[in-house]
């Protein structure tokens, strides 16, 4: 079993985010990174599948530097190797890093390193795309399947789960193929101190991607306006009891939720 | 001079203790507090973060990377989340570090790669005992040397998860020093006694034992013919214990400090109010020198330094800010400090038993 896992540095989750100056980046300085849920499960499972079949993990990334980060924290929980397609900061969109993804992977492929899956996170954490990993298939000419909540291998084919309305949907897939994966599919180890330490030792594969254009190009960043809440306080005390039910139920209406 | 730069696997190791005290910790330490539950499964998973394993040597399974500054780094992160539970995560420091630091070849050999596996090994420390004149150099637990033996005579109080442990180091007087003695759980005349009722830290089972001609051969003392430096062994415990210390402290002030900014009285939030403004302004500097104490200490304890001085320093220090800190939160909480709904008046109870963990915790 060979799988390739591909995340994306992002911003932690939860931090306030302060945009550039010039609106066109996001402010880093006070920021920690990760890499989003979904793709902490992707790396996870992963890890467990190589555990129960055997074989080799792979995670890769496109970015900066700054993004060997993830790759060692991916190394620490038990991938066993990392490959780093080093920008210099410049914006990658969707159609572009697919692209370069393709180029990684051919490249893989021609040094005998075959990827019998290719996981990603079921979109992005910060920008919300959900397009790579659809795009990486599509250009492989791979079977997809997105936002699996669930993967077993048998016999050389994949059975992948997806939620579905009111049940679950499932995929009898022959491999290799790409997934994307949700979270929720399992409960992600933390990185552990001696993983890290063992991680410090296998080296981080570094490539210079082609950039072949994308079509998008970003003109500027706006905060959305901060959710109001509102608080009415409508009466106090038992006496206010009966009028203030009809005012509920005309704020109920008023609000079209009755 | 100090770097205040963390290395990569610093930073890494901070910031998932700190995700796990967040996700795991915070989300257990109310209901195991009330209950007197130990959170073992949770302990289990910090346990395997690796702190202790990623430090003992690689001969014995470890990788070799023992430093009292990165050990004070993870626990500040894990006191953050709760003090029981990382007291019960670091339970098995209690005899790993002392073996570590002053262990003859043979008994390295034999404990150390205990310590490496995927489960932490039921093992603890008994140093407290029920005494108002505790002093851990002038112990009323004695050892005396007999017939190629040491028999064991006293009481000690506080011994964390003693009920399921299998090995206790076991601190007595031998003439007038301190020094140490592994004892298996099962020998005649050790008793473990009843379960502690305390102020806080009400998860972490703490049990009183008594030693009763409890019987050992020679090569149970720890160090051998050399026996032990009881003050280097104890100068590691007060960095650990002040690392948590600060971990309870800034619990406490970030609590505080987000509640003043969202509490509304009189028109605007707590925080503009100038007499909970300096306490939080306080608290923070407090948090921020308490810190640089533990580091300080922590990192001359790396440099293989005689911190008896700095260690003493950072104690008294700690012991005392964190008890202020704690109760200042309880103050800008008002009324709702006092209840058991939030958690400020646990971080209180908590931080009040600092004074009290010298030998209770060894990290």
């Amino acid at each position: 079993m060979n799988i390739l896992v591909c995340v994306k540095r992002v911003p932690a989750t939860g931090a306030r985010i302060v945009l550039t100056e010039d609106e066109r980046d996001i402010e880093t300085r006070n920021l920690g990174f990760t890499i989003s849920p979904h793709e902490e499960c992707a790396v996870e499972e992963a890890v467990r599948l190589v555990e129960k079949h055997g074989g080799a993990s792979t995670i890769l990334t496109l970015g900066t530097e700054l993004a060997e980060e993830q790759l060692r924290d991916g190394l620490a929980v038990g991938m066993d190797n990392a490959i780093l397609l080093q920008t210099d900061g410049d914006e990658w969109d969707a159609m572009a890093i697919a692209a370069a993804i393709v180029d990684a992977v051919k490249v893989q492929h021609d040094a005998g390193n075959n990827f019998d899956l290719l996981l990603f996170g079921n979109e992005a954490a910060d920008s919300g795309d959900y397009q790579v990993g659809v795009r990486v298939a599509h250009a492989l000419d791979l079977p997809c399947v997105t936002g699996i909540k669930g993967v077993e291998i048998e016999g050389g084919q994949a059975l992948a789960r997806r939620e579905g309305p009111g049940g679950w949907e499932l995929y009898e897939v022959s491999l290799p193929a790409v997934f994307t994966v949700k979270e929720g599919i399992n409960l992600p180890r933390y990185p552990s101190l001696p993983g890290r330490l063992k991680a410090k030792k296998k080296p981080v594969e570094r490539v210079t991607p082609q950039h072949n254009g994308g079509g998008l190009q970003k003109v500027r960043l706006k905060n959305p306006p901060e959710q109001q809440s509102e608080v009415r306080v409508l009466g106090e005390g038992a006496q206010a009891a009966a009028r203030t039910a009809i005012q509920i139920v005309d704020i109920l209406e008023e609000l079209k939720l009755v | 001079m100090l770097d205040f730069t963390f290395d990569p696997e610093q930073e890494m190791l901070e910031r998932t203790v700190h995700r796990f005290a967040e996700e795991r910790l915070r989300k257990v330490f109310r209901d195991a507090e009330e209950e007197g539950l130990f959170p073992a499964e949770v302990v289990r998973e910090g346990w395997e973060i690796g702190v202790l394993q990623s430090g003992l040597p690689e001969q014995y399974g470890g990788f070799g990377e023992y430093s009292a500054l990165t050990g004070a780094i993870a626990t500040e992160a894990f006191a953050w989340g709760d003090l029981a539970t990382t007291i019960g995560i670091m339970a098995p420091n209690l005899v790993a570090i002392p073996v570590l630091l002053a262990g003859a070849g043979l008994q390295k050999e034999r404990y150390l790669p205990l310590f490496c596996g995927p489960q932490p090994p039921a093992m603890t420390a008994a140093l407290t005992e029920p005494s108002l004149k505790f002093d851990p150099r002038k112990l009323r637990t004695v050892a005396r040397g007999e017939n190629g033996n040491y028999v064991i005579d006293g009481v000690k109080c506080m011994v964390p998860l003693a009920h399921e442990a299998e090995l206790f180091l076991v601190y007595a007087d031998e003439d007038g020093n301190t020094q140490a003695f592994l004892v298996p759980a099962g020998v005649d005349g050790l008793t473990v006694a009843n379960r502690e009722r305390l102020l806080g830290i009400n998860a972490l089972p703490a049990h009183r034992v008594e030693f009763d001609s409890v019987c050992v051969p020679v090569e149970n003392r720890l160090g051998g013919g050399d026996g032990i430096d009881f003050d280097k062994i104890l100068n590691h415990s007060r960095v650990a214990l002040g690392a948590a210390a600060v971990g309870v402290a800034r619990a406490a002030y970030e609590y505080a400090r987000d509640y003043a900014k969202q509490r509304v009285q009189f028109g605007e939030p707590i925080a503009y109010r100038q007499s909970i403004a300096f306490m939080l302004a306080e608290m923070a500097i407090d948090v921020e020198a308490m810190r640089l104490l533990v580091w300080e200490a922590a990192w001359k304890l790396d440099q293989g330094q005689n911190v008896t001085r700095e260690a003493v320093v950072m104690k008294h220090y700690v012991d005392e800010r964190v008890v202020q800190t704690a109760d200042r939160a309880v103050q800008i909480l008002g009324g709702y400090g006092y209840m058991r709904e939030y958690p400020v008046e646990l971080w209180l109870r908590n931080a009040r038993g600092f004074v009290h963990f010298d030998g209770l915790v060894i990290v």
